[in-house]
């Protein structure tokens, strides 16, 4: 299996360290109609083609996408090996915790059934039946409105060692949500 | 507000008044040194919250 870094997922194809006909593809695209992912696809679908034979790429996809997109009707076309669809009400910078992000979480063999766990328990603590002053999603909010009333206008994300890569999620979350309605 | 990711806690002299810290760690992590210079920001006023 190769991981593919997010940099170079999002930009060009990239030179595989595995061996491509051992290497497992996942394709996710909420509409289908983004153009990367589309390129990619048909770019390791050919590379996979010339590897293993073209009658038998497809298994070794796995499209994530919302029902009746596009690229899932190209992924049937194609024989992939599994479709999951994704949840369409979900946004997509959130659709990590839904099977945009579990399935190649669980195809990398992370435990995912702890992982939501976690999230639920997180998830139910910052619930609107949770009282302000024990919700930790109102009180970070509220911490950060103050501070932002204050005319402190950045927020900086330190992250521990062991969970480094949360910080860049966060980052885009803080982003894109609430300076967006905020301002609107 | 605009957010910063991966950038490292410096001293606190480095900040000025338009900075707002969340510090994000797992239980049972701990790191002597980061706290110190978190609780230096403390007392310069600088807000922070801590989910874990």
């Amino acid at each position: 299996m190769c991981w593919i870094p997010p940099i170079l997922r999002r930009s060009a194809p990239c030179k595989l360290r595995s061996n491509i006909a051992d290497t497992l593809f996942i394709v996710s695209s909420k509409s289908g109609g983004t153009t990367e992912p589309n390129v990619m696809k048909d770019y390791f679908f050919a590379r996979v083609s010339e590897a293993i034979g073209a009658d038998k790429a497809g298994h070794r996809f796995i499209a994530v996408t919302d029902p009746g997109s596009s690229l899932e009707k190209a992924a049937t076309k194609q024989g992939f090996a599994r479709i999951f669809h994704g949840d369409p009400t979900i946004g997509g910078r959130y659709s990590v915790l839904s099977p945009f992000g579990l399935v190649p979480a669980a195809a990398a063999g992370i435990d995912v059934a702890t992982l939501l766990k976690h999230t639920l328990a997180m998830v139910r603590s910052c619930g609107p039946d949770v009282p302000p002053h024990q919700n930790p999603g109102v009180q970070l909010g509220l911490a950060m409105g103050l501070a932002g009333l204050e005319g402190r206008d950045k927020v900086t994300i330190l992250s521990s060692r062991k969970i480094a890569d949360f910080g860049a999620w966060a980052e885009q979350l803080i982003a894109e949500s609430p300076a967006r309605t905020a301002r609107a | 507000m605009i957010p910063i990711d991966g950038e490292p806690l410096g001293d606190v002299a480095l900040y000025g008044n338009d900075r707002f810290f969340i510090d994000l760690r797992t239980d049972g992590e701990r790191d002597a040194a980061h706290d110190d210079k978190l609780a230096a920001l403390e007392q310069a006023g600088i807000p922070w919250s801590a989910l874990s």
